[in-house]
């Protein structure tokens, strides 16, 4: 699936491996893009990641959400509780 | 919430088991020695869209692929793979999901790809007897512990493990609805099953204990003493003639 601004992604190497994010930006650079989480990473200072390094959802966020830090918290939140809801059912 | 279906809705969710039942069944004939579960899945993934229809597991919370490909002591969450080449005599569960309608369907079932050993057979034959029971069970009135309580019974009786920390569940408008369906349970404890309840019954039975353990990719589960293990799965409606196996073809 095609990365594209608002998507959630998850981390898959780095410190914040394992942790949701949003792109916010694709990067000039060929493979790369800025990620936020609006806590950790806040949208002033968003995180430069390779895109081999995220795993993409389905999940893509309407642009309100990730206009601010406490609405881009707040989204990534419902959508992380709502993943955990899901832990332990098999596909 | 358990959302309870209506006709209608079961209706538009039966095209999308059919085209999940197609798909393993189209799965199942395609496996041959050599091939690869990247080779599969990509099969798989074109066989759904050649349906009109989207593979339900694909990007669903970052899996990468159409379909879950799990070889011999792998328990379930295969990622697909161009390094993981089937051979002959292997165990290949394939796990799969069409979505369509706005409903999805869930489906899996053991594979054995040419010659397997008779223990391994009787693994399979158990798994799938299994799910029969439980199926079985799922009828109105009755409790989810009565549809646990019957497979676990079952393959217990039988000498094998079953897998505890994964359960079945709910499906419908997504592929994760409440209530969760354990592989275990007490007779007469858990929700009361009532119509238009749709859910996926689906056994992870294992030739040795029931040890699980999840691989560094966060997704792939295997046994922890390196036995094999077998999945079925059928997506089943709760109705008041008897359960609907909406997965079956």
């Amino acid at each position: 699936m095609e990365l594209k601004i608002g998507s959630v992604v998850r981390s898959k190497a780095g410190r914040d491996k394992g942790s949701f994010l949003v792109v916010v930006s694709l990067c000039e650079q060929n493979g790369y893009v800025n990620v936020c989480d609006g806590k950790e990473r806040p949208l002033e200072r968003p995180k430069r990641k390779n895109a081999c390094h995220l795993a993409v959802t389905n999940t893509v966020l309407p642009p309100e959400d990730t206009a601010a830090n406490h609405r881009l918290k707040k989204a990534l939140n419902a959508f992380a509780s709502a993943q955990d809801k899901t832990q332990g059912r098999c596909f | 919430m358990i959302v309870l279906k209506t006709e209608r809705e079961l209706k538009l969710m039966l095209e999308a088991c059919r085209i999940s039942a197609e798909a393993l069944k189209m799965a199942g004939e395609a496996l041959e020695p050599g091939m690869t579960t990247a080779q599969l899945d990509s099969l798989i993934r074109k066989f759904i869209k050649s349906k009109g229809a989207t593979p339900t597991f694909l990007n669903y919370n970052g899996f990468p692929g159409s379909a879950c490909i799990s070889l011999n002591d792998e328990v379930i969450h295969g990622i697909p793979s161009h390094k993981r080449v089937i051979s002959e005599g292997d165990l290949v569960s394939v796990d799969l999901g069409a979505c369509i309608n706005g409903y999805t369907g869930d489906t899996a079932a053991t594979f054995a790809v040419g010659q397997i050993s008779p223990e391994a057979k009787r693994l399979c034959d158990t798994t799938r007897e299994s799910l029969y029971e439980g199926i079985r069970c799922a009828v109105v009135g009755g409790r989810l512990g009565d549809i646990g309580h019957a497979i676990a019974s079952y393959c217990e009786q039988r000498g094998y493990g079953v897998v505890r920390e994964y359960t079945g569940h709910g499906v419908g408008r997504t592929l994760h609805e409440d209530p969760a369906v354990p592989n275990y349970g007490t007779p007469g404890r858990g929700v009361r099953l009532l119509p238009g309840m749709t859910i996926a019954i689906e056994p992870m039975i294992n030739q040795g204990s029931a040890a699980i353990k999840t691989m560094s990719d966060g997704w792939m589960v295997k046994t922890t003493d390196g036995k094999l293990s077998a999945h079925f799965e059928h997506t089943v409606a709760i109705t008041r003639d008897g359960p609907l196996i909406m997965t079956q073809l």
